[in-house]
């Protein structure tokens, strides 16, 4: 899963260096195996759990069963484009909720390549959904492509922005990125309350107790191309996003901005030397980390997640920022790896929440409590995944003799 | 050598998870062959786990599954994109009639009410009239200003013994449902006792309990609150516990939230059960009002009052309870809603 590039990528050349590097060269040579081996473990502990909580090991298999059935992906068995058949349309709902983890996963990804934590991936978020909301209520009447155009724009620019503070305050006076970037989340958060609670600005016209959004216009959607108009289906958003990927690969490999930015994550002070700006870079990388993640948000408001609107209650339950550390994490923060844990972490969020909210497999008012356990099982284990790359290393160190196994390394790498 | 190695690895997974897959989805879920009416209960956020307005709801659907032999099919939210799946999920289990747990969810429902003429659908706490007068939709409605005028009686009471006529709110979000509590409360607790000043904050939040903790604090340090009703849910119980901290008193909503904390003086009940059964109990008997609301109040035991704290001398329960015969006889009639933008007349 490494990056082939023609130019020396900026790790190789300083193999010897930092726990940090030394590691990250270890992610890379366990390649594809590692992350899948974690999910798998991850699923075997999480069955094991609800197997004890519940009595019950064929309860545990059930509930796989309806988080996979729930997430739509028995669609593969029998593929209908139809949505009056279920798992089409669970998989379009699925689809619709990894379109938002693939970008936070990409800005996450983004800052870490740059050697930055971008924890701020929430409050850009809701940046770019309030930005795409007030642009998509207030011009209504536009010219629809130019509408959207505007209002994806102008959030993703707006988020842009926004990180851009957390860079600046680093390069600057050295402020922390995850400190300033959780203290950006919650302003965020309490601005967004402000605005489309009761008496705010942005918040619907027709009804003064309703502590919600107007709804953008009808000129500002996003086509549906999958599923029925207005009734939450799957948008065109999910293209965007898929190109963002290849956007994200491309800046980064294939550009001197990208260089830098993995030079300057890799180890600030040798880029510094070969005369890389780190103060620059550390701007430019959380601001188009940022951009990334504002995307969502436009994305998901024009797009009708959220049915076009905000509420002030839905505020509390925007995850997709954090979800995006465990997907960018997963995907060792490259462009392919993080798309492929997007998908999983869709899957994985809708499935559980529908699958297990909708069967009373368990007792429904367990549902909810037991699916953020499952949740956070995976969610820890795949944070575990040094461990496993520790007994995969060290089961192969007792079976080979010493001294070939650092040259196999350096193979896996290239 | 390694990579044939890795194959097999996957391979074996893929197998493993495959032939589980397979031994699973052969055997049916036997639920959706039973024959009888079929109701579907949509949660909101909350989920069926909160303190009683979900749970509440939960327990009348199930009772009407045990007594009336309906097939039930509880579908947990745990956000507001969950809810169009929720309603898309009840439809495709050929639910005939679809109930929403909450006013959260009145958008959806009129969506999917619209789209589907045949399907029966109701909702708790959000009058029909307010969805826009779908003919194959009941509201199911509570008078719970009724259940907030007699606990702020007792609140009245206490907060005068206590030494400063003054009682607290600890209000979820600004909305109709939350609002008619307070007036209820507000309006009674001035009437039982002259000069008693109700002091009301709003958390925007039904979940997090530090929210509605932040606003007990400051109503009874700040502004002397003797009392706090709690109208937020989950959230409110840390408004509950934290009024118990300080020594002071806490009134539960909707459940009886009596073993929340040490210092309950009462609740104020919304019986969403008894709602949610009669509701069911009358569509399938074929006497479902379309377009129409169904009323809960003190008269038909829809509202009330929980358990009260032995604290609590025998007058004022008397005093209570005779607020509560002047309601039923129609001679007192607590206001809905707060003074402000939305509310009819200068309540």
């Amino acid at each position: 899963m490494s990056d082939p590039g023609p130019s020396p990528s900026p790790e190789q050349s300083a193999e010897a260096g930092t726990l940090a590097a030394r590691l990250a060269l270890k992610q890379r040579a366990g390649g594809i195996v590692v992350p899948v081996v974690t999910v798998l473990f991850a699923f075997l502990m999480s069955g094991i759990i609800i197997a004890a909580t519940q009595h019950s090991v064929r309860t545990a298999l059930v509930v796989f069963k309806e988080i996979f059935q729930g997430a739509g992906l028995n669609w593969v068995f029998h593929p209908t484009t139809s949505l009056l058949d279920i798992s089409a349309y669970n998989l379009s709902q699925t689809l619709l909720q990894t379109t938002p983890l693939i970008l936070t996963g990409l800005a996450v990804a983004f800052a870490f390549r740059c050697g930055m934590f971008n924890i701020g991936g929430n409050g850009q978020y809701l940046v770019g959904l309030i930005v795409a909301n007030w642009l998509g209520v207030d011009l209504a009447g536009l010219n629809p492509f130019l509408h959207i155009l505007l209002c994806i724009s102008a959030g993703t620019l707006a988020a842009s922005a926004y990180a851009g503070i957390a860079g600046i305050l680093k390069a600057t006076v050295g402020a922390h990125e995850v400190i300033s970037t959780i203290m950006l989340n919650w302003i965020a958060y309490w601005t967004a309350s402000w605005l489309i609670g009761a008496g705010g600005p942005l918040q619907v016209s027709n009804n003064p107790t309703n502590p919600v959004s107007n709804q953008v216009s009808s000129g500002a959607r996003l086509p549906d191309f999958w599923g029925v108009q207005g009734f939450q289906g799957l948008h065109v958003g999910l293209f965007v996003a898929l190109a963002a990927v290849v956007v994200f690969w491309a800046l980064l490999n294939r550009t001197t901005l990208g260089y830098e930015v993995r030079a300057v994550g890799f180890n600030p002070d040798a880029a510094a030397y070969g005369g890389i700006s780190v103060k620059k870079n550390y701007f430019r990388a959380m601001a188009i980390s940022g951009a990334f993640a504002g995307l969502a948000g436009t994305l998901d408001m024009l797009g009708g997640a959220q049915n076009y609107q905000i509420g002030q209650l839905d505020i509390p339950f925007i995850q997709v920022g954090f979800i995006g550390i465990a997907v960018a994490l997963l995907g060792r923060n490259t462009a392919i790896g993080t798309l492929l844990g997007a998908v999983l972490f869709g899957a994985l969020s809708y499935g559980s929440f529908h699958g297990l909210g909708s069967s009373a497999v368990i007792d429904p008012t367990l549902a909810n409590n037991l699916t953020y356990i499952i949740q956070g099982l995976i969610v820890l284990f795949i944070g575990a995944d040094v461990l496993i790359l520790y007994v995969w290393n060290s089961r192969k160190k007792l079976r080979r003799p010493p001294g070939k196994t650092a040259r196999r390394a350096e193979a896996a790498a290239s | 050598m390694r990579s044939k190695r890795w194959i097999l690895v996957v391979g074996v997974a893929a197998l493993a998870a495959a032939i589980a897959v397979a031994a699973l989805g052969s055997a049916k879920a036997p639920a959706a062959q039973k024959a009888g009416y079929k109701a579907a209960l949509v949660s909101d956020v909350a989920g069926f786990n909160d303190n009683g307005f979900n749970k509440n709801q939960l327990k009348g659907l199930n009772r009407a599954k045990s007594k009336l032999g309906v097939t039930a099919f509880p579908i947990v939210s745990h956000s507001s994109s969950d809810y169009q799946p929720n309603y898309n999920q009840a439809v495709h289990d050929g639910s005939q009639l679809i109930i929403a747990a909450g006013f959260l969810l009145g958008d959806t429902m009129k969506q999917y009410a619209t789209q589907y003429p045949n399907i029966k659908f109701a909702i708790t706490d959000d009058p029909v009239a307010a969805v826009g007068g779908l003919k194959n939709e009941e509201g199911i409605t509570y008078a719970t200003q009724e259940g907030g005028c007699l606990v702020g009686v007792l609140a009245a009471k206490m907060a005068q013994k206590m030494g400063h006529k003054v009682i607290g709110v600890a209000g979820g979000l600004k909305i109709p449902p939350v609002d008619s509590y307070i007036a209820g409360y507000k309006y009674c607790a001035a009437k039982a006792v002259k000069g008693t000043k109700t002091v009301v904050q709003y958390s925007g939040d039904f979940e997090d309990q530090t929210k509605c903790s932040a606003i007990a604090q400051n109503e009874i340090q700040g502004q002397k609150a003797q009392v706090i009703f709690q109208v937020a849910g989950l959230c409110g119980d840390g408004a509950l516990k934290e009024a118990s901290k300080l020594h002071k008193w806490g009134i539960g909503v909707d459940a009886d939230e009596f073993s929340v904390a040490n210092r309950i003086l009462t609740s104020a009940l919304k019986k969403t059960d008894v709602g949610v059964y009669d509701t069911i109990a009358g569509a399938a008997k074929g006497k479902f009002k379309g377009g129409q609301d169904l009323l809960f109040n003190l008269k038909n035991n829809g509202v009330g009052v929980g358990k009260i704290s032995h604290k609590v001398p025998k007058s004022w329960i008397k005093l209570m309870n005779s607020y509560k015969t002047q309601i039923i006889k129609g001679k007192l009639k607590p206001p809905a809603c707060l003074k402000g933008k939305g509310c009819p007349k200068g309540a």
